[in-house]
């Protein structure tokens, strides 16, 4: 009984003396991410050809004549005018989201 | 005089004595007054030059946040600046697809009243600078076809 009783004397005191103490986390920076930009793209060129009633032959034969399958996967005017305008509006999104990323890199990570 | 006799202890001498007590704990109370406020003092000059640096530390941060935000600010602004630019840009395109919008031929007229070459032809260059500035938004250099790369 005792013994218990001292115990728990030795048990409260030494609970009392942690709670005083005060611990101090040192400020530490989080590591930089440091990715590297992905390699830019190279695109390569295409034609487009402009058939109507009256090319259509000579042009399905002059793909022939540069050993090509006489196939065209064609656009109509208006389909290739929307095409054009959502190539654009991609285009202008990467540029826009290249400028943020300029402007978060310029506003967290400023040159010293 | 009255008729008050003063009690036998209270000599002239017994006086001088009593006041003299008086005058002695008058000056230690005084001198420890003094040594209060001069502690007090002390104190405050402490306080006053940690709230000193307190002051000139916030003045800092604040400084540090004006700085900050005039950026974010200019930076926005920037940004904004360079949305209206592109927004005309695709306007600009949309004007030049849809020649008819303006009372323009469009390009299938154009093509069916015989100027089919040139169409393909401003369509093919239009694609290939289309693809020259794409290449340039993701990075590639010496790209003099496009001028719209940031």
């Amino acid at each position: 009984m005792k013994f218990l009783h001292t115990t728990f004397i030795i048990v409260l005191l030494s609970l009392n003396g942690c709670s005083s103490q005060q611990i101090e986390l040192p400020c530490v920076e989080k590591p930089r991410l440091n990715l590297q930009d992905p390699a830019s793209v190279e695109l390569q060129d295409i034609s487009f050809r402009v058939v109507t009633r009256e090319n259509a032959e000579s042009v399905f034969k002059e793909l022939e004549s540069k050993g090509l399958k006489p196939v065209l996967i064609a656009l109509s005017g208006t389909d290739y005018k929307i095409l054009a305008i959502n190539v654009n509006k991609l285009q202008n999104y990467i540029l826009l989201e290249q400028e943020v990323l300029k402007k978060y890199r310029e506003y967290y990570e400023p040159k010293k | 005089m009255f008729g008050l006799t003063l009690p036998s202890f209270l000599t002239k001498q017994f006086i001088y004595v009593v006041l003299a007590l008086l005058g002695i704990i008058g000056v230690l109370g005084l001198y420890i007054y003094i040594s209060h406020l001069r502690n007090e003092v002390e104190d405050l000059t402490q306080e006053n030059s940690r709230l000193s640096v307190a002051i000139s530390e916030q003045q800092r941060v604040i400084d540090m946040l004006k700085t900050s935000y005039e950026q974010i600010i200019k930076e926005k602004e920037d940004f904004n600046k360079k949305v209206l630019e592109l927004q005309k840009k695709n306007q600009k395109l949309e004007d030049e697809l849809f020649r008819e919008r303006q009372g323009k031929k469009s390009l299938e007229e154009l093509v069916l009243g015989g100027h089919g070459k040139l169409v393909e032809k401003s369509i093919n260059n239009a694609t290939k600078k289309v693809f020259r500035c794409l290449e340039a938004a993701t990075g590639k250099k010496n790209n003099e076809i496009c001028e719209d790369s940031l």
